[in-house]
């Protein structure tokens, strides 16, 4: 198989973009290899209700807390 | 595509770009944003003054999929034109290994890891 691209004119008038995040990309070029990962947790024992828990089994969400807060 | 098209942009407006994350103007070989976070959302006028590793939390190990092979399609580019224009571009912001580039780039490779967590004070 032959892959065969020809770039005629490319002329964009105008451009609004809100936000660019976690990894990604606004680009206005060329470019050959683009990889762009990204990893989000939230999971449901993220969300802690009342006092301060240890969150995940895998390790435990230390707080110290000042005298003065009680 | 070894020679790559020219890029103009007449004009660029970007408010904030931030944590990890880069505005670039012109060619660059490589590019590897990173970035790591913990973002802790607790209800109640409280400062954060804990120490929190990374390692915690096992999204931070977790180690990601392996690289797709190459495509061995023989492929051929013919710039006609040899412009990529652009009149105006309006960007608010940019952030968490990001990037806004105008210009030819050779490899991306972005990486952005986030822990999010929220804390209320009572059941609602």
């Amino acid at each position: 198989m032959n892959y065969t691209v020809y770039n005629y004119g490319l002329h964009v008038g105008k451009i609004d973009v809100t936000g660019v995040a976690s990894s990604s990309v606004f680009l206005v070029g060329d470019s050959e290899t683009i990889r762009l990962q990204s990893f989000f947790d939230t999971p449901p024992e993220s969300l802690i209700i009342g006092p301060f828990v240890p969150i995940e089994e895998e390790g435990t969400f230390v707080e110290e807390r000042s005298q003065d807060e009680g | 595509m070894r020679d790559k098209r020219l890029a103009v942009a007449h004009t660029a407006q970007v408010n904030s770009v931030t944590i990890g994350s880069g505005l670039l103007i012109g060619d660059v070989n490589q590019l590897n944003p990173r970035s790591r976070a913990i973002a802790v959302q607790r209800e109640g006028p409280h400062t954060i003054e804990d120490h929190v590793s990374f390692t915690t939390y096992p999204i931070f190990q977790r180690e990601p999929s392996p690289m797709l092979p190459p495509l061995t399609i023989s492929s051929s580019f013919h710039h006609v034109d040899h412009e990529i224009c652009v009149d105006s571009m309006f960007i608010l912001g940019a952030s968490t290994a990001s990037a806004i580039q105008i210009g030819g780039i050779d490899h991306i490779d972005a990486h952005a890891r986030v822990k999010h967590i929220r804390i209320l004070s009572d059941e609602q």
